[in-house]
């Protein structure tokens, strides 16, 4: 990985008032200048309430606890009044639904303008108007005199979504979190939005952190991956090393149930049981009543990150077992 | 009824022809032609996908075949209405159960689940007998407790498989499944994909699934419908129409999934502008305003015809030179 952007460190967000039900449970990820960075679990890990509580944004209901450090600063991420001055200037985010994000009686130029107002202090009406076409312009929006006129209801989902990612380019963020951007939009559509954002990560030099459950699309479109698991992160490490050979159960289970699918095999691979709800957390690994390969010890003793091949596991039994053997003597053999 | 009836409405579980609906906008400005002469069949104990994107038309697709909206022109039969006649708005055909995304707002959420699943057998005249209801919630891999319990008690995965226990109770000759997975997480989703096949195999009963997911479809249907704007634009084997492509848009839409073949350099064909509005399709091709191997003004002005493929048909201009042009396959599947 190149010098980190920004680290957030041992990130944990609680249930306001009920102390046992953790969100996030310690959580620390490191992002690269202008890397573009997955994270992946199933609802309810906890992966979006890290982007959130990164960016100052959580309900009340939520309390989080842990330190952002962007450069050579370090905020607290406890200070929602602290983190509002990275908002829209170092951070900018795009979020999974764009027909609910943007304000419906508003034409969508003057929303990117307001952006420009609020956050650079711009003065005049024109200046911004023009700015919130150049804008659209860049984000491959055709026509795009007649789009900022428009609004959001006379725009197509994808059409909506490339204005937030404007939106969230005016200010030359260094980091932009998408949440699911394209989860909402068609595949051919989606196609279009992963483009845009892999082409922006590259020419705006702005790192990605790509938070989605599809880990079909996070192996295509990012570079290291984190795989989180009831408010953990399992898991990370560069995206060919955790996909091809990855060393915790959790990851090589989601793999697996992808592979099967995609390869059209007769019988699905899947995993037993659900994600574990909040307050019931179980002891130890919080995969092991799920994991086929789990023994005592897993069900007594909390599993901690550390090296695994090329990225880093939380397996308390990483050495002893091994997972997807067969897929990968099948590839070594043809 | 002659002979001949009987015996086809014993092999065919579905079977539409010209089907077209037409729905009046509320302001009464126009028209969206949803479905503009579809023919599909399902044969009796079949897998059949249909696949589209939003607004293509294969949600009211699934309505009609379900009875739960009627056509504007066409023919639908239905196992228990082999005339065509149809019974539709009032009371479904009672061979024909159907299995909905959302599963939380599909089951009462008042009634117990055992009373969900007894609900179809009563309504029909059948016997409901606690004994036989209980064999089904085990069937699905539900724990018997809960049977007295409500669906908001229930995970997702959990309440799909009420869903499923209820539409398999009454042995339906065909069930329709309109993205039954879509909103669940991947390592459910294959449970719950495992359990519908093996119902499917058990009972001979048909299954209409659709979905956008090509993964899914390849996994379930062995015959694959494509959709397109209200048409059929592709049609055969889902191993032939997913590897070899034939139409242009299934060309794209596959390379458009995210295939998991990370490490490799796969092609992905990005299509420009967005789905056209189903109020104002256009003319011609409906494709071609997206196409990137339109071949010329044809395209533009000329509906194509339905030119054969190997397994089934592709509705494409390309196809329409003889010798058959080989469509180059960008698609690499395992």
């Amino acid at each position: 990985m190149k010098a980190p952007l920004l680290t957030i460190e041992d990130a944990r967000v609680r249930v306001t008032g009920v102390p046992d039900k953790i969100a996030v449970d310690g959580v620390d990820v490191a992002i690269g200048a202008g890397e573009v960075v997955g994270l992946v679990g199933e609802s309810g890990c906890g992966k979006s309430v890290t982007a959130m509580s990164t960016l100052g944004l959580l309900p009340p209901s939520l309390t989080p606890t842990g330190t952002l450090r962007l450069g050579d600063r370090s905020y607290d991420l406890g200070d929602p009044q602290g983190l509002a001055e990275l908002r829209g200037r170092d951070l900018a985010m795009v979020f999974q639904d764009p027909g609910t994000s943007l304000n419906p009686v508003m034409p969508v130029g003057r929303q990117i303008g307001d952006v420009l107002r609020v956050v650079e202090e711009r003065g005049s009406r024109g200046s911004r108007a023009r700015a919130a076409v150049e804008l659209l312009d860049r984000v491959g929006v055709p026509a795009p005199d007649r789009v900022s006129k428009a609004y959001p209801f006379e725009l197509s989902g994808g059409m909506r979504q490339r204005v937030l990612i404007a939106m969230a380019l005016a200010c030359r963020p260094r980091l932009l979190i998408a949440d699911e951007p394209t989860t909402a939009l068609d595949a051919t559509v989606q196609a279009q939005i992963v483009a845009l954002l892999k082409d922006l990560a590259t020419t705006e030099e702005m790192a990605i952190l790509f938070i989605s459950h599809d880990l079909a699309l996070v192996g295509e479109f990012c570079e290291r991956l984190y795989v989180m698991y009831a408010g953990r992160v399992v898991e990370h490490g560069p995206v060919a090393a955790v996909l091809h050979e990855p060393h915790h159960p959790y990851t090589a289970a989601l793999v697996e149930c992808l592979s099967t699918m995609s390869a059209g095999a007769p019988r699905l691979r899947t995993v037993p049981g659900a994600v574990p709800a909040l307050g019931d957390l179980p002891a130890g690994c919080r995969f092991a009543p799920r994991c086929e390969h789990a023994t005592r010890v897993c069900h007594e003793q909390d599993p901690q990150l550390r090296p695994a091949g090329d990225a880093t596991s939380a397996c308390l039994r990483l050495e002893e077992i091994t997972l997807l053997k067969s897929e990968t003597d099948a590839e070594e053999a043809s | 009824m002659t002979r001949k009836q009987a015996d086809e409405d014993d092999t065919r579980a579905l079977f539409a022809s010209g089907l077209t609906k037409v729905f009046k906008q509320r302001d009464g400005s126009g028209h969206v032609h949803a479905l503009r002469g579809v023919d599909l069949e399902v044969a009796a104990g079949a897998t059949v996908g249909l696949v589209g994107e939003s607004g293509s038309g294969k949600t009211t697709f699934g309505r009609i075949a379900a009875g739960l909206t009627h056509p504007t022109g066409g023919r639908i039969e239905l196992p228990g209405d082999p005339g065509g006649r149809g019974r539709w708005g009032r009371r479904r055909p009672s061979d024909v159960q159907m299995i909905f995304q959302d599963p939380r707002s599909s089951l009462d959420p008042r009634l117990p689940v055992a009373e969900s699943i007894a609900e179809p057998l009563l309504a029909r005249g059948l016997s409901a007998a606690r004994n036989d209801v209980m064999s089904l919630i085990e069937r699905v891999g539900l724990p018997g407790a809960i049977a007295d319990q409500r669906p908001h008690e229930l995970s997702g995965g959990q309440c799909q498989r009420v869903a499923i226990a209820r539409a398999v109770a009454v042995r339906p000759k065909l069930i329709i499944a309109d993205e039954p997975v879509s909103a669940l997480d991947l390592s459910i989703q294959a449970q719950v994909l495992n359990l519908l096949k093996d119902l499917q195999e058990e009972f001979g009963t048909a299954v209409l699934l659709i979905s956008h997911d090509l993964g899914v479809v390849r996994f379930f249907c062995a015959d694959l419908y494509v959709l397109y704007l209200g048409q059929v634009v592709e049609r055969g084997a889902t191993e032939a129409v997913l590897r070899d492509p034939r139409h242009p848009y299934t060309e794209a839409l596959a390379s458009a999934a995210p295939s998991f073949s990370f490490g490799q350099e796969t092609t992905r064909i990005v299509l420009a502008g967005d789905p056209p509005r189903p109020e104002n399709p256009p003319t011609g091709c409906a494709f071609h305003t997206r196409c990137h191997r339109r071949i010329g003004q044809v395209c533009d002005d000329q509906a194509p015809l339905e030119w054969p493929t190997q397994t089934g048909s592709s509705r494409c201009h390309l196809l329409a030179d003889s010798p058959a042009p080989q469509l180059e396959s960008r698609l690499r599947l395992p």
